[in-house]
Formats: structure tokens, sequence, C-alpha cells
């Protein structure tokens, strides 16, 4: 049975955070130029939370609370927000994060063989970061290149065609390259 | 009026509404879920699919969701084809592909909407062969029970919550297969609504925890109908009891009051009828006695005049009898001078303007609220005038021919077509966060400007001592101008005559016949007693020299406020006979007390802050020696020879008097001839079993002299007499509360029904100004004034008898300004101390608090403070200390109490007080 469960990276509930506590200035500024752009402060949820991911690789508990301060709006909407998108992450993740299409061409053109090859490739299973904390694996639910099945993305790039070879390829680069994700 | 075709039959139905709508008032079994008469539409569930064709030679059709289709003349839809009718079976196995099938052991199981729906569609087996999610449910606090695998993501929840109750701490979560519902984190829901996601809910995610500690299934209850007693709305519930203890307070639909939701006060504070303080037995100074005890009966007899104290937590058929037994002049009918007062002014204003029903008030087109703190004193009240702040956006959208029902499309444009809401005074609070316009002012300052309102409205209109107009009350002028159904709101909250005239001064300088009045009076039956008081009361401020002249006894119907206690403990001070009629033990000193039944034990009548008269039923058979406190006082009637008293031997007789006495009221109390109806349903089980551990007789059904319920299973069903309130709501395939419809027309149509009922308080069109008075302009002296404020739980003496009620309540707190807490070097959250005053405040800060004024809020069984303080000292740790030991003992109490609680009532169940069935042993 699968289970799900809610973020539970702090089991402490966080009440009250002062958005100038926990975010940088620039991110501030990033987000206040977002909120600029519309209407409602709340409006600029997803931006403020791809602006926070980029900087810190995930939205932790804290930086949800300090963001939701800042835009004035409540957490648990902003919450609903930052969930309800698979690329926004409430859970740390590696320095490469890998999104393997599981979508019906993926799966027609060995998606099955292609993750098995990559879970033992990573030695982890899907929603699982490596030990050196290099490489997150998940799934994306299709990435619109059912002509170039079987696809990934792998940290924003699009990766198609895939085969063992080309997976060997990119995960080589990925140990070599090192490093930042850049 | 349109002529739609449904299934080839030709029906006639209201223009305006939805198809879905349309075919629930034909009383046509179509199945939904997320619609909801008061929300509207949003077409999330696609349950309530049909088929509409394009003429009568079309035979193929689309498919429609009927809930987003406005009905149109000539249309033509099907609801019975197999296209739509399997459509409607595979949604139902969709949504259901996470439910896990514990409807025996879930609370909702056996009034479900889901089972409704499921049977109703015919889906009986499973077609997802995949697994089922699991989620993991969230501690929401002491009310409601989390239950997240059983949620069919129909997002009532989270539009009830959020979009209609204006909560901010419940939200859809996540996305596909994973949506929740639920907080960020655990904690306890923080709208004082929240207990409406229990009957929203059309499944068990939201149960009613309390209700689950001492649970019985809805078939096996016996219900009642009853009025709430935890404010002054009046709103309609049905009591539900079994084994001779009630179990829970549901929703009784009322189009005018009420409607479909009510408050958690009202819905969890019931709860104090089952309280362990229940007095059961005649008691004198503590100790249990007889009423035949020579000591009883000397005290009873007692010479000498008796003054009789009212109560508006009693019936109105209570305070008559007492009324009656010591003579109007020796009536007393408020706890101190200030409420008196306030009372008569009350009546008078009463008299002049009647006053808005919720449902009037939702349609109102700009909102003046002057110095009342609406959401805590009548929260229900809150939540309408919630709604009127949609109308801007509902016109909007119905002026590019969107119809108002389509929720989304409304709270799409809401923001930019905002309906006037003007605050003036010092109350906090959500609805206080909406306004528009926002003037804060103590409650001198506010019926200044209030009286300048009026002036600046009609010339004519009297004026304060000052001249100072804010540019607010400029404001608040303009839009009352313009508002084609503007509605003022006052009441007593601010416990201040000058705020009470004011706001009728500004009724009257309106001059707006569509202009709505709303002053809500501070407890359930306060018009009630303020009805009896015209036949002459005995002022307050005579009470006490009264006593203190000549022989007199007191006799003093039950009110659990903490100000009542302590004049009482006065008055005990001048005189040796004190009798009070008491359902809950308070206060300790020589006094010889009578236990009384609660509202859910007997039947009585309160009036609402309409006026409006409404009587509830007894759910339930009193226990130990309790009785009703009008049968006491008939009782006292023969001792002390009361004739007219004396002579009454039911309840219909006391009414006919009362009805001599009030003639308005005549038309309320007619008694059913013929059949009654039976308050228990036909699946009732171990009717003839459940006495069987005491006796193996069948006892007799219950019933009270021409009382229209009977405590039965035989007798009339939900919608055969529409003459009287539905016991309980159930129709053939419907056992949930969404059985509603089959009762009444879920579409209210562009206008309003007129509201049904008598209006106790006779209204009379000729109106006066009220002018200002010297006395109003006095200052306080002190450096601070206070101002008190009230929390929805906590300032209700009642309802802090329910455990559940009494979890939530909040401690002692003071907001102060920014300013001042700076000048005084305290911060928020830290404990200070005012005065020589022993409690400890938690300190708050806000921006909106009247300069020179600290707000206030004390426990209601915390003893009040002053008008006015001089220092706010930060606590000292000693002090601090103390307080959270005793606060962490006092939680310790509480959750043993509440352990405590549940074993007493499981281990009542086994000893029903069958000797008070008629007919038993």
């Amino acid at each position: 049975m699968s289970k799900v469960t809610m973020p539970v990276e702090q089991q402490i509930p966080i009440q009250q955070v002062d958005y100038r506590a926990v975010l940088s200035e620039q991110e501030i500024a990033a987000i206040e130029h977002e909120c600029s752009l519309y209407e409602e402060r709340a409006a600029a949820g997803i931006d403020a939370l791809k602006i926070v991911q980029d900087h810190r690789r995930w939205v932790s508990d804290e930086s949800l609370y300090a963001i939701a301060d800042l835009l004035q709006m409540p957490v648990v909407q902003l919450e609903g927000v930052a969930t309800f998108y698979n690329l926004i992450y409430r859970q740390p993740v590696g320095e490469h994060v890998i999104h393997l299409c599981d979508s019906i061409s993926c799966w027609l053109h060995d998606f099955p063989k292609i993750a098995e090859h990559l879970k033992a490739k990573l030695g982890i299973d899907f929603g699982q970061t490596t030990a050196d904390g290099k490489v997150t694996l998940l799934t994306n639910v299709c990435l619109g290149c059912c002509d170039t099945a079987p696809a990934l993305m792998l940290d924003g790039d699009l990766v198609e065609n895939l085969d063992i070879p080309s997976i060997d390829n990119m995960l080589g680069k990925l140990t070599a390259r090192g490093g930042k994700n850049d | 009026m349109a002529n739609i075709i449904i299934d080839n039959q030709q029906y006639e139905v209201a223009d305006g509404q939805n198809l879905l709508q349309a075919c629930l008032s034909l009383k046509k079994d179509l199945p939904y879920f997320c619609w909801h008469p008061a929300m509207g539409s949003v077409g999330a569930c696609r349950q309530c699919a049909m088929t509409q064709y394009h003429d009568e030679n079309d035979t193929r059709g689309r498919l429609i969701v009927a809930c987003m289709t406005p009905v149109t003349d000539g249309m033509r839809v099907s609801m019975e084809q197999p296209q739509e009718t399997e459509f409607r079976e595979q949604v139902i196995d969709a949504l259901m592909t996470h439910h896990p099938h514990d409807c025996p052991v879930c609370a909702e199981g056996g009034e479900c909407h889901l089972q409704d729906m499921t049977v109703m569609t015919g889906h009986y087996k499973r077609g997802f062969k995949g697994k089922k999610t699991t989620f993991q449910n969230q501690q929401l606090g002491p009310l409601i029970k989390h239950e997240m695998n059983r949620c069919i993501t129909c997002y009532r929840c989270e539009r009830f919550y959020k979009d209609y109750a204006g909560g901010t701490d419940l939200a859809a979560q996540s996305s596909r297969n994973k949506v929740y519902f639920g907080r960020q984190c655990d904690g306890t829901l923080e709208s004082e609504f929240a207990g409406n996601l229990v009957e929203v809910c059309p499944t068990g995610v939201f149960t009613d925890k309390p209700f689950g500690d001492h649970y019985s299934r809805k078939w096996d209850m016996q219900a009642a109908p009853s009025v709430c007693q935890h404010c002054s709305t009046g709103c309609n519930v049905t009591l539900s009891e079994r084994y001779g203890s009630v179990r829970r307070v549901t929703n009784r639909f009322n189009d005018h009051l009420n409607g479909y939701f009510l408050c958690d006060r009202g819905r969890f504070g019931f709860d104090f009828v089952n309280s362990e303080q229940r007095q059961q037995h005649i008691s004198l100074g503590g100790q249990s006695v007889n009423w035949s005890d020579a000591e009883v009966q000397q005290r009873l007899k007692a010479k000498g005049t008796w003054v009789g104290i009212g109560s508006s937590q009693a019936s109105l058929e209570d305070n008559f009898a007492l009324q009656l037994l010591v003579g109007a002049e020796n009536f007393c009918v408020a706890d101190d001078p200030q409420s008196e007062h306030l009372l008569e002014l009350h009546m008078a204003i009463l008299q002049q303007w009647p006053q808005a029903s919720l449902a009037q008030m939702e349609q109102a087109d700009a909102i003046v609220i002057i110095g009342e703190d609406i959401n805590n004193s009548a929260p229900r009240i809150g939540l309408a005038i919630r709604q009127a702040l949609l109308n801007n956006a509902k016109q909007q959208v119905k002026n590019v021919g969107v119809p108002e029902w389509q929720d989304s499309a409304v709270r799409q444009v809401l923001p930019h077509n905002k309906v006037p809401l003007a605050v003036v005074g010092y109350q906090q609070g959500a609805l206080a966060e909406q306004a528009t316009i926002r003037l804060v002012a103590d409650d001198k300052q506010t019926a200044e400007q209030a009286f300048l309102l009026a002036n600046l409205l009609c010339e004519k209109s009297p004026k304060p001592r000052v001249s100072k107009v804010h540019s607010q009350i400029e404001e608040i002028a303009e839009v009352l101008k313009t508002a084609k159904r503007p509605l003022i709101v006052g009441g007593w909250s601010a416990n201040n005559s000058a705020v009470l005239s004011a706001v009728a001064n500004i009724c009257k300088a309106l001059a707006n016949p569509q202009g709505m009045l709303c002053i809500a009076p501070p407890a359930a039956n306060t018009v009630g007693l303020g009805l009896l008081m015209q036949a002459g009361y005995l002022a307050n401020e005579a009470v006490e020299s009264k006593l203190k002249s000549e022989e007199c006894n007191l006799l003093v119907l039950d009110h659990t406020s903490d100000s009542r206690q302590q004049w009482l403990q006065t008055l005990s001070k001048q005189t040796n006979n004190v009798v009070c009629l008491q359902q809950l033990a308070q206060g300790e000193n020589n006094s010889l007390s009578l236990p009384i039944s609660s509202f859910s034990e007997c039947s009585g009548s309160q009036l609402n802050y309409q006026g409006l008269i409404q009587s509830y039923s007894p759910a339930s058979k009193p226990a130990g020696q309790c009785r009703p406190a009008w049968q006491w006082l008939v009782d006292l009637g023969k001792l002390q020879n009361i004739a007219e008293l004396a002579s009454v031997e039911h309840l219909g007789q006391l009414h006919l008097m009362m009805s001599k006495l009030f003639p308005t009221l005549a038309e309320h109390f007619t008694e059913l001839s013929g059949r009654q109806f039976a308050m228990q349903s036909p699946r009732y089980s171990g009717r003839t079993a459940m006495l069987a551990n005491q006796t193996v007789h069948e006892p007799k059904p219950f019933s009270e002299a021409g009382a229209p319920y009977k405590q039965s299973m035989e007798g009339l069903l939900p919608g055969q007499n529409d003459q009287h309130p539905l016991a309980y709501s159930w129709s053939p395939g419907w056992n949930s509360n969404q059985s509603n419809h089959k009762f009444r027309d879920e579409f209210r149509g562009p206008e309003l029904k007129s509201q049904q009922g008598i209006f106790a308080v006779p209204n009379h069109p000729e109106c006066f100004w009220f002018k200002w008075q010297a006395s109003w302009s006095a200052n306080t002296k002190a450096n601070y004034k206070i101002l008190a404020v009230e929390e929805v739980f906590g300032s209700d003496s009642l309802a802090e008898f329910a455990g559940a009620i009494q979890q939530l309540s909040k401690s002692a707190y003071v907001v102060v300004l920014p300013k001042v807490a700076s000048s005084l070097n305290i911060e928020a959250g830290q404990w200070v101390t005012l005065d020589d005053h022993p409690t400890l405040f938690a300190v708050k800060i806000s921006d909106h608090v009247p300069a020179k004024s600290i707000l206030l809020y004390s426990p209601a069984h915390e003893a009040a403070i002053s008008d006015g303080c001089d220092e706010i000292k930060v606590a000292s740790k000693q002090k601090i200390s103390a307080l959270h030991k005793r606060q962490q003992a006092q939680q310790d109490v509480q959750s043993q109490q509440k352990q405590l609680h549940k074993q007493r009532l499981l281990d009542q169940d086994q000893h029903i007080p069958i000797q008070f069935i008629e007919g038993a042993m």
C-alpha cells in the first residue's frame, strides 16, 4: 500500500515566522518584484516558491512560512500551491534532479527497463536521493515529447530518445561534473 | 417560469435556477455531491450528469452537468436514460477509488450522503484494480475528527471553510489522487464555524468528536426540534437522544435564521445538560433534602414579600410563572441597573423597528456595524453579514449574464466588487478586518460619532456635545445615502445605552423603507424578559433597599453568569431565605435550591433578537428530582395560595394565561389535535429491549399534554404534517441531512419569502428621536479606560459547562496600542497585572485600540474588572509560574474530567431514569 504523508520535516509547528529572519535580501527583492506585476500579493505565490527553490534547491517549512508572511497570505493556501506542483520540492533533493517520464508513450518505449537501469545504477528508488546527496530520482507525468520517447528531465533540461548507453553517458557526466547545480 | 421537459414529461419550474435545483425541487432523486444550496455550484464532482437534447428529433443528446446548467424555457433533458445513469455510476466508482469500506466503524454510517448516492446510482462493484492511498490524519482539536482516507474530493469542506466562513487554516493540498484537505500541520481549527464541516462533508472525513465519544446511529436516536441557547439569534437545532442522554446537536433548517449552518458554540455548547455539575436533588446549604422536610416547607411558605429575579437563560414560561408567583411589582429582570436600562431601551427600539432576519441581512448592499462585536455576541449573524459582502460581485456577474449561483465566477470578481462594510468601535476579529471603512473608537466616541452620523443623514437628529465629525463617518454617510438595502448592526457588547440610542437614530435618519436593523441582545431569552417587563417590574436598584427595609424572601431563576453569582452573594446578606431554581450547582451559600430541567428535558419558548417566539421540545426525560422550573413555581403557588398559578396543571394552561396578557402569543401556542409526530425513526432499535435490565414491562411512550411530539416510533413521519417543525430530517433513500430538499424548495428565488412566525413585540410605526443625555458625556478618570471584549468560546457562561467548549476557551488577555507597549516596555505574549487585580493577562498588541484605552477579555467564570485601571505592570515571576502551574493543573483536570465524563455517560446508558417514563413500574 503506498503511503502518502504530509511533509513533516519539522515536527514542531512553526506558528509565526518573520520573513526577514529567513529569506535573503536577494530573494526578498526578487519576490517583491514579482508582487509588483500582479494585482494581489498572493498571486506571486508560485513565483516566490520558484525563487526560493532556485536559491535553496527545495522549500522547507521555514521557507514556506516566511514566504507566506512576506506575501501576507495564509500558509495553508501557499502549501496548497507548493504541493500542487511536482516541480516545487517540499523535501530536500540532491544537487541534480532527474524526472523520468512515466506516461503512456514512454511506457510503451521501454520505461520499465530504463527505470530499472536508472534505479540500479544510482542505487536508489523513485523518491530517493543518493547517499552522497548528488542525485534525486523522481517520475513525471508526461513531459510532452511522446515523439521522442522515452524521455527524462535533468535539472530542467529535456533528454530524449533514451537508451541504456545514453543514460550511462548522462550519469557519467553528472559524476564528472559534480559541484554545483548549473 | 420556464417549461422544461425531463424524460419526456413537461414541468414548470422557476427561472434563474440551475437544473439540479429544479430536479430536486420536483422531488426527483438526482445524485450530487459538490453542490450545496447555500454555496452554489462549481461542477467539481460531475455526479449530477444528465443528457440535454437539441430538440425532439435529437436522440443522442450530450451529457451535461445539471448543477452548472441554467434552466431555459423549452429545454429537453433526460435523467433516466442509460448513458447518463451509467456515467453517474462510473463517477461514483472513480470517486470511491480510495474510499475504505469502513462504514460499520464510521460515525457517518447511516446518515452518509455518499452511501445514499452510491445506492441511488446502483454502483455495487469496485472497478479500480489499483491500491488505495492511505493518508495521515491530522489532530484538528477537540471538536472535529479527521479521517482523510474517506475523502471523495468534492471540495465542499474547503469551499465552506475558506470561502463561506472565511477560515484561513484549511485548504486543499497536493494534486491528482493525493488531494488532501487539512491544515498545514496539526492544530485546532481556528474558525468558530468548523463544526459545520461535519454536516457539509458528504461522507465521514470530518466527524463530530464529542459525539463520537458517546455515539449512537442516527436511526437509533430520538430527535427533538429545539432552539439554541447560546446567543440571541435563536438558531433552530435538532437534539438527538439515546439511553436518556443528549448525544448531539445538529442544524435544523430555518430559511430566515440559521439556514444550513450553526456556530460551534451552539453545536457543542449543549453538553452542559450532561455536565457533572447538573443539580439533581433538592439541596439546602449544599445538603440533599426532601420537599416534605419541615425546614424546606418552612422556607417555601415563609412570610413576607417574595422578590423574584428572572433569567434571560430561562424560558418565557418559567419567567412568566415566576412573575405570576411574586407579582409583577416584585419581579426583577436584570442583574445590574445598566442592563435593566439597556433592556428598557432595547424594547423601546424593538417596538419602533422590526429586526432583519439573517436571510434578509444576507441581501444587504451596505453594512454599518456600530460598537457591536457581532462575531462573538451572535456568531451566526456575523456569518450572515459575511455573505452579504458578496452581493456586489453577484450583481456584477449577473450583469454579464452569469447566474449568481456560479460560485467561482462570483468569487473571481469579488476583489473589485466589495460591498461597503463600515465598522465603528473597538471590536477586533475577522469581520472588522474585512471592513472597507473602519473607525477605531471607544464606546463613548462610538456613540458620539454615531449620533453625528445620524445628524449628517437628517438634520433633525439630535447632536451630541461634540461636533467634530471623523472623515470615516462622512464616508459612511455617503455610503448609506446611496445604498438600496443598508443594514445597521448594533448591540449590547459595548454595554452602553448611548450606542443603542444612536443606532435607532441612524435608522430613523435614514428613512429608507428597505433599510434593515439588527440589535443583538446578550442572551437567548433577553427579549422574552423584556416582554414580561412590560407588565411591570421591580427596578434592580430597588431590590437591595427593599430587602433591607422589609422582611423579604428571594426566589431566583437560574442564570450561570458570574455577575449574577456576585450579586446574589451581596443580596443574601440582606435576607435569610434565598430559594434558587437551578440546573447547574453554583455558589455555596445558605440557599435552598430546587433542581430544574434543562432545555433538552422540557418544553419552553424564548424570544430571539427579533422578538420571534420559538419553542423547543424535550429530547429526553429529566433525571433525579429535576422538573421544569414552572412546575416548581406552580407547587410554590399552591403552598402560598396564589390561586391563579396554583390551578395550572400543564403548560397549555400557562400558555393560555400568557396569551391573555400578550395576545400576540396566542397564535403561536396553538396545540396539535390529532396524531403526534414520532420522535423516533421507524428503524429505532431495541425499543422493547433497552430497559430489559431494569424491567420487563415496556413503558408507555412519553409525551407532554398537547405537545405535537411523542417520544415514540409510532406517529407521523417527517413531511406528513407541515404545521410543526420536523423532529428529524429523513426521506426514503436520503438518510443524511441532504434530505432537507424533500421538505422544501431548494431554490429560494430572487424574492425572499416572508418570515413565518409570531413576533411577540408589537410594532408601533411612529418613532421618536433618542436625545443625547448629559450623563453619557462623563469620562473615566483612570489612566486607561477598560473596554471589555468577548470571545466566542469563553464569554458564554452556559457553554463553559460543556467540556469541549471549555477546552477551547482562551485565558484572559489585554490588547494595548504599540506605543503603550513600548512605553511600558512590554511585549506581546508577556503576562501583566492591572492595578492590584489578581488575574494575570496575556498581552496582545494591535493598532486597532482606541487611544487611552485597553481592550480586555476575561473568561465568563473569572471575576469581572472595573471600568478603568491606572497601572499595567509586568507580572512577577512567582505569579507567572503559579499561573503556569494552575493552567497545567487545570488542563490535567480537564482531560481527567473528559475521561470521567465519557465513562459516566457510558455507565448512565445502563440506567435509564425509567421512573420518569409514564406508566413504568
